[in-house]
């Protein structure tokens, strides 16, 4: 239950920075998905079940400011979710230099996604440079940033555990 | 033959991807509501980022404000230089505006009545970054409804693509999905604005032959009934004309400031019946 409410103020304040704080302080370039980093660090440490339920809900909740009615974020968001989970489990990724090329090829197959619905629709700005700027920005930052981001849901995770084993030893 | 747990294990995520890929198949034309887990998430989100956006505001306000106050005199002397300017040139409208008077009244032009604007605050932009949405916190109980044109003092800010009880979703002239047909304000020639993704908007479809000069102001046309005629949308910022092909490049600078939207008013005025055939596309007018 601590690690639902947990979760879920880390959703709220993702989604509150995404909205709110991004536009006003940080280059469209510059931004990292928060969103997908929550959902690979699930991915990481917990069922896949469960990350596939966190990846529809936080896909959903991405999709509510696109002007087109989908369900991209959660096919996308579900997509990921399966393949670090089928990673993480094959390929063992430990070590945040092998996290931060994850966090960057995830972050890459994001944009390109975009790309392709934009593209789809035949609009200008699929077409331009701008787009391809975004899109190796945002893959570098993430790849930069991603990491610290994960190790910081690690040690929250972990801060939880000793909570939850600290009261369970106090009340035995 | 019995399904191994390898197998199961597959099968049950493909399952998940084929149900997601027929909604979105099912999903892909635009609806004139939010839908009801968009209301949700927009009726309890909203409060909260009304409060981190009053916040960033304040404090946003405070730092310009230490800045101004560092060049304050000479912006002053300017100002005031302006301002003597201004009265010079305002003297010239006022005799245009009564002489344009006493000629419609000659004409025996009907007085257009003005259109009901509806002030509303901006909640939240599109989380992804990658489109250019806003939410506002003005909806259907407010009298907000699908393809109302959205303006700034500025100029033209975009259009509702969806509303809920007390919000209502923007679609902004930057985003790639938007299109609106232009006119060159001073050489009246047809072009149809497009979004390019960031502060910028391409003006499409400007013959040639058509005379446009770095500056121009850009004006909606009126046409397809969405957007009222004459609303600033921007200026030109650079015009190329290749060697070959019927139209030449337009690219054009936003009236608006969108990083600074705070405030924006509705056009409360009824859209047409169907301005977009429904279908995959989302391009206004």
């Amino acid at each position: 239950m601590r690690t639902f409410f947990l979760y879920l103020v880390l959703i709220l304040g993702a989604y509150l920075i995404q909205t709110v704080l991004y536009p006003a302080l940080v280059v469209p370039e510059l931004r990292v998905d928060l969103f997908l980093i929550i959902l690979l660090h699930f991915s990481f440490s917990y069922k896949r079940s469960r990350a596939l339920v966190l990846a529809l809900i936080l896909g959903l909740l991405m999709d509510v400011g696109l002007p087109m009615q989908g369900f991209f974020h959660p096919l996308l968001y579900l997509g990921i979710a399966l393949l670090s989970s089928l990673l993480w489990q094959n390929l063992n990724l430990h070590s945040r230099r092998d996290q931060a090329i994850f966090v960057g090829i995830c972050t890459l197959l994001e944009g390109i996604g975009i790309w392709a619905i934009l593209a789809l629709q035949d609009t200008e700005f699929a077409a331009t440079n701008y787009l391809l700027r975004i899109l190796v920005g945002r893959t570098i930052a993430a790849s930069l940033v991603g990491p610290l981001l994960l190790a910081g849901l690690e040690r929250l995770d972990q801060w939880i555990g000793d909570l939850a084993e600290l009261q369970e030893s106090q009340e035995a | 033959m019995p399904v191994t747990s390898q197998a199961r294990k597959f099968i049950i995520p493909i399952l998940i991807f084929l149900l997601v890929l027929s909604l979105i198949s099912a999903n892909l034309h635009s609806r004139e509501n939010m839908s009801f887990f968009e209301s949700l998430v927009v009726g309890i989100i909203s409060p909260v980022q009304k409060v981190v956006r009053g916040i960033i505001g304040g404090v946003g306000g405070v730092w310009r404000g230490y800045f101004h106050l560092v060049g304050l005199e000479q912006e002053n002397e300017a100002l005031k230089r302006e301002l003597q300017e201004l009265k010079l040139q305002m003297n010239k409208y006022r005799e245009a505006d009564l002489a344009n008077k006493r000629l419609r009244a000659l004409l025996n032009f009907k007085t257009s009545i003005p259109t009901p604007l509806l002030p509303a605050e901006v909640v939240a932009f599109d989380p992804s970054g990658w489109f250019q949405t806003i939410l506002i916190d003005k909806g259907k109980k407010d009298g907000v409804i699908r393809d109302m044109a959205v303006v700034s003092a500025d100029g033209l800010v975009g259009r509702v693509i969806g509303v809920s009880g007390r919000h209502a979703k923007v679609l902004l002239i930057l985003d790639g999905n938007s299109a609106v047909d232009a006119l060159i304000q001073r050489s009246r020639a047809r072009g149809v604005l497009v979004g390019l993704g960031r502060n910028r908007c391409l003006l499409n479809y400007v013959q040639r032959n058509e005379d446009v000069q770095v500056g121009d102001p850009v004006i909606s046309s009126g046409m397809g009934g969405v957007f009222p005629k004459g609303i600033l949308l921007g200026k030109v910022q650079e015009v190329v004309r290749g060697n070959s092909g019927l139209f030449q490049t337009v690219e054009v600078e936003p009236a608006v400031d969108f990083s600074r939207l705070e405030e924006v008013m509705v056009v409360v005025q009824p859209p047409p019946e169907d301005p977009v055939p429904m279908g995959t596309s989302m391009r206004q007018e």
